[in-house]
């Protein structure tokens, strides 16, 4: 069963034109890896397949519903975490967590607790005294701890440090594992390798790659880094730039 | 409606945010007629005061004739204009920080990707806004009773005050749908307020009760008249524009983009001015929208003062004259001057005073936001900044 599936979508804002005919699939108990640089595009996917913004052509559709009409009765199946991350400055990170978890009927408090330890954050300072790591750290234990079917990371691990780097690829195993299905969105080639089965190279609001990572990689010595420079070593050599 | 889900835990949030600021705008307005009604009440002579008050030009051009003409009439002069003004700027603030605010800054993204709907957020800015400004009028109606005044008198009153406060939070609605930045409404709102002195200032002009009235809420209580006929029928005009305010958001929330407003945001300049090499220049052109608009805004009321005050002034010569502290002054200055100079003094102490502290409110602002590191980190002393 597909649990993502869009159809040549399309969204401009003003003259930018971010999705230009993209055709995305995420199947059941996947981990897709959805790779692409700043502006391609990835972003704006996410945000149409949660139903914050109506795509101008095309069609999504989450667990076979429509992401804007049954917005509620996805987002029960779903969690998130933003690519632009802002918390309640006023709020410390315990409360936000209460109330994340309580917005969804509760989250699992014993995975939670565990997971507070793993990330070794403190959940008493205000959010305006977190670093954007422990920022992060917070929406990560909050996406972790829900009980819910699939997690949309929208670059999870910006400001982490390598050590929690490894601790959230944990995570992300035993996610896979208890059969949750994973879209990462990410730029970091190293952190998708480690942890995404399948993957999808975003360029230009097209998805121009799609796959499962060992079957990408069959051809002997091809690494992720050659897969994504088939489709990007053309701009790269626009900017003038040598890749040996 | 699954649209509305989560509607009260985000009430709760917002009010565990706001728990500090809510009680003091929704009591303020209270102690503007707790001020006016001890003053009155302590007055042994209102009557004679009363006369003088209504048969002078000036009050019943600039405050507007006293109604009913009684003690409760007096209070009401001046105490409903305070008091609305209080709701008129705290409940917009309040749905702009908990809407526009929270879109701005990603955090509705954030909890917008749990099960709540896409209006909840605004239904609960609007619940607290409204109830708020409910609660504040409520609480004056008894501070009314209390103080040994008529029911029907109090309940008008309160009521009146509560529906100013909701309109203004309904507009508030409207514009945090048609700006994407925060500040932007801001301007917005601080101009809307601005302009319904200009509309309380004409309906006052205009002897009270005209077509005027009904876009100055703080001059409401001149249609409902508390204590007086206490008219019901108002009401029903205050609530239809009231409701006409949140089915328009309504209309514009319901196509749009989380995050996006009905204009793009404006691209800009891709290098900076030359002058732009200086902390202060770095305030001034960060703040240059609001110093213009505070700037048009000032020019503006310096006309209309300058244009109402040569037909004025004669008849006001002899009251200006009998304030004890100002009568010298105004004398030296001659009056139809001295008054001109004397409300632009205070205009622009009033507006040049805001302009001032909502700049350093930036500045405190950029600090916490860690802008102010990055300047730092270049040869720049603190004190500059």
């Amino acid at each position: 069963m597909n649990i993502i599936q869009t159809n040549n979508l399309q969204k401009s804002f003003g003259k930018t034109k971010a999705l230009q005919g993209l055709n995305l699939t995420v199947e059941q108990g996947q981990t897709y890896g959805f790779i692409g640089p700043n502006g391609s595009g990835k972003s704006t996917t996410i945000r149409v397949l949660l139903g914050l913004i109506n795509p101008d052509g095309g069609t999504a559709e989450v667990f076979g519903k429509n992401p804007v009409q049954d917005a509620v009765e996805i987002h029960k199946r779903i969690a998130y975490i933003p690519g632009e991350l802002a918390l309640w400055p006023n709020l410390t990170g315990g409360e936000v967590l209460d109330f994340l978890g309580r917005l969804s009927g509760g989250a699992d408090q014993k995975r939670q607790a565990e997971l507070v330890e793993r990330f070794q954050l403190d959940l008493s300072k205000k959010c305006r005294s977190y670093s954007k790591g422990n920022r992060q750290k917070v929406a990560l234990v909050a996406a972790f701890s829900a009980k819910v079917e699939l997690l949309i990371l929208d670059e999870p691990t910006s400001g982490l440090d390598p050590l929690m780097e490894l601790i959230f690829q944990n995570c992300l195993r035993e996610a896979t594992k208890n059969g949750q299905t994973v879209l990462l969105s990410s730029h970091i080639l190293s952190e998708v390798e480690a942890v995404c089965d399948t993957l999808g190279i975003i360029r230009q609001g097209v998805l121009v790659e799609s796959g499962k990572l060992s079957e990408l990689k069959a051809i002997p010595g091809t690494t992720l880094e050659e897969i994504f420079l088939k489709h990007y070593g053309e701009d790269l050599a626009k900017a003038g730039e040598r890749h040996d | 409606m699954t649209k509305f889900t989560g509607t009260l835990s985000l009430l709760r949030l917002a009010i565990r945010q706001d728990r500090f600021s809510l009680p003091v705008w929704i009591i303020l307005p209270c102690l503007a007629f707790w001020g006016q009604v001890s003053f009155a009440l302590a007055m042994p002579d209102w009557q004679v005061f009363l006369g003088e008050l209504s048969s002078n030009p000036m009050t019943t051009a600039i405050l507007g004739p006293i109604v009913p003409l009684t003690l409760e009439g007096a209070i009401m002069l001046r105490s409903m204009v305070q008091g609305a003004l209080v709701l008129m700027i705290a409940a917009p603030l309040v749905v702009i920080r908990h809407t526009r605010s929270e879109e701005a800054s990603s955090r509705a993204e954030f909890y917008l990707s749990r099960p709540v709907g896409k209006y909840a957020p605004f239904m609960a800015a609007l619940i607290l806004s409204m109830g708020g400004s409910l609660i504040a009028g409520l609480l004056v109606t008894i501070l009314l009773l209390i103080s040994g005044f008529a029911v029907a008198g109090s309940i008008v009153a309160g009521l009146t005050l509560a529906f100013a406060g909701c309109f203004f939070a309904g507009l508030a609605l409207i514009i945090a749908q048609i700006f994407t930045a925060p500040k932007s409404a801001w301007i917005a709102i601080t101009v809307l307020v601005g302009s319904t002195y200009f509309t309380m200032i004409m309906n006052n002009l205009s002897g009270g009760f005209s077509g005027w009235l009904w876009l100055a809420p703080q001059s409401w209580f001149r249609g409902t008249v508390p204590f007086g006929e206490n008219a019901i029928w108002p009401f029903f005009v205050f609530a239809l524009m009231c409701a006409l305010t949140v089915f328009c958001a309504y209309a514009i929330l319901k196509n749009r983009d989380i995050a996006g407003g009905l204009f793009a945001e404006p691209t800009g300049r891709t290098t900076a001015p030359s002058f732009l090499a200086t902390p202060f220049a770095l305030n001034l052109w960060q703040n240059k929208n609001m110093a213009l608009a505070w700037s048009v805004g000032m020019a503006f009321l310096g006309l209309s003062v300058g244009a109402i005050s040569p037909t004025i002034a004669d008849q006001m010569s002899e009251m200006l004259a009998s304030f004890a502290s100002w009568g010298p002054a105004m004398a030296k200055l001659g009056n139809q001057e001295g008054l001109v100079a004397l409300i632009i003094y205070m205009l622009g102490l009033m507006g040049g005073a805001i302009l001032a502290v909502s700049m350093m409110i930036g500045l405190k602002s950029d600090e916490s936001a860690g802008y102010t590191e990055m300047m730092l980190a270049k040869p720049i002393s603190r004190e500059r900044i």
